[in-house]
C-alpha cells in the first residue's frame, strides 16, 4: 500500500490482494457497526460510543447525550465505511488507485481508525506488547497480522497530513 | 496510544484560565489510537497548530488524559461528539 499527498487530498494505491482484503473487511465492518449490529455492553460499542460525561453527573445527562449523538455518529460511520468500500471496488479499474479530495482523505482516516478500533478491541489490544509474541497456531494469529498491517496503513496515510 | 515513531520535541503548554466557563473536554489514553492520528485529529477538529496538537497528544499518552478544550457545556458537548466521531475517547466534565 502506498499513499501520496495530492493538494489537500491523497492518492492511495493498493495491490490487488490488499484491495480485496480491505474491501472485505469494510463489508463486515459496515454490517457490524450498522443499526442493530452492536449490542449495548459489547466492548466495541462501549469503545465507539463511550459515556459523554466523566465525573459525577446525573444519569439522565448521560442518557440524553447518548440519545442525541449516537444515531447520527452511527449513520455517519456506516456511510463513511460504505463510501470507502465502494472506492476500493471501483479501484479495480484504476490499477488499485484511489484518488480522494480533502474530505475523502479525512473519511479514509476515520474509516481506517474505526476498523482498527473494532479489530483491536476484539483482540483486546493493550499497551503491553507481549501479545505480539503469539505463535502461528494461535487462532487469532491472522487477525493480529491484519491489525498490524492496518496500523501501518493508517500511519502511512495520516503522515501525509503531518509532513 | 500506539507509538510508531519518536514524537517530536515538547513545547510549552498554553494555559487558558476561564473561571466563568466551568466545563472542560478531556481526551483519555487508549492503546489503539495512533499517536500520529491523535495529533492529526486535534489539528483538524480544533485547528490547533502542529506543536500544540503534538503537546496535547503527548499529555494524553504520558499522563493518561489531557484537557483539549474549555468552554460552556453546550460547546463542550459538541467537541466531545466530534472527537467521538473520530474514534477518540473523549468526555466532558465540570472543571472543578
Amino acid at each position: 500500500m502506498k499513499a501520496k499527498g495530492r493538494g489537500d487530498g491523497a492518492r492511495l494505491t493498493f495491490t490487488e490482494v490488499e484491495r480485496e482484503t480491505l474491501a472485505s473487511l469494510l463489508d463486515d465492518l459496515g454490517v457490524a457497526l450498522g443499526a442493530g449490529g452492536l449490542a449495548a455492553g459489547d466492548p466495541v460499542y462501549d469503545r465507539l460510543y463511550p459515556d459523554g460525561y466523566s465525573g459525577p453527573v446525573e444519569e439522565s445527562m448521560q442518557t440524553e447525550f447518548r440519545e442525541l449523538t449516537e444515531p447520527s455518529l452511527r449513520d455517519e460511520r456506516v456511510a463513511r465505511i460504505n463510501a470507502c468500500r465502494d472506492e476500493l471496488v471501483d479501484a479495480a479499474d484504476t490499477a488499485g488507485r484511489v484518488e480522494v479530495d480533502a474530505a475523502g482523505y479525512d473519511r479514509w482516516l476515520r474509516v481506517l481508525n474505526d476498523l482498527r478500533l473494532t479489530l483491536g478491541t476484539r483482540l483486546d489490544i493493550s499497551e503491553d506488547d507481549a501479545q505480539w509474541h503469539i505463535t502461528p497456531d494461535d487462532p487469532r494469529s491472522t487477525a493480529y497480522l491484519l491489525y498490524g498491517w492496518l496500523t501501518e496503513v493508517q500511519d502511512t496515510v495520516v503522515r501525509i497530513a503531518l509532513r | 496510544m500506539a507509538a510508531t515513531t519518536t514524537p517530536e520535541a515538547e513545547v510549552v503548554p498554553e494555559v487558558h484560565v476561564e473561571p466563568d466557563r466551568p466545563w472542560i473536554t478531556i481526551v483519555w489514553n487508549d492503546p489503539i489510537n495512533l499517536m500520529s492520528y491523535v495529533t492529526h485529529v486535534f489539528m483538524t477538529v480544533f485547528g490547533y497548530p502542529k506543536e500544540k496538537a503534538t503537546k496535547l497528544m503527548m499529555d494524553v499518552h504520558t499522563l493518561g488524559r489531557a484537557v483539549v478544550s474549555t468552554g460552556p457545556r453546550e460547546r463542550m458537548e459538541l467537541d466531545v461528539e466530534r472527537l467521538q466521531g473520530y474514534g477518540l475517547w473523549a468526555t466532558l466534565q465540570r472543571d472543578d
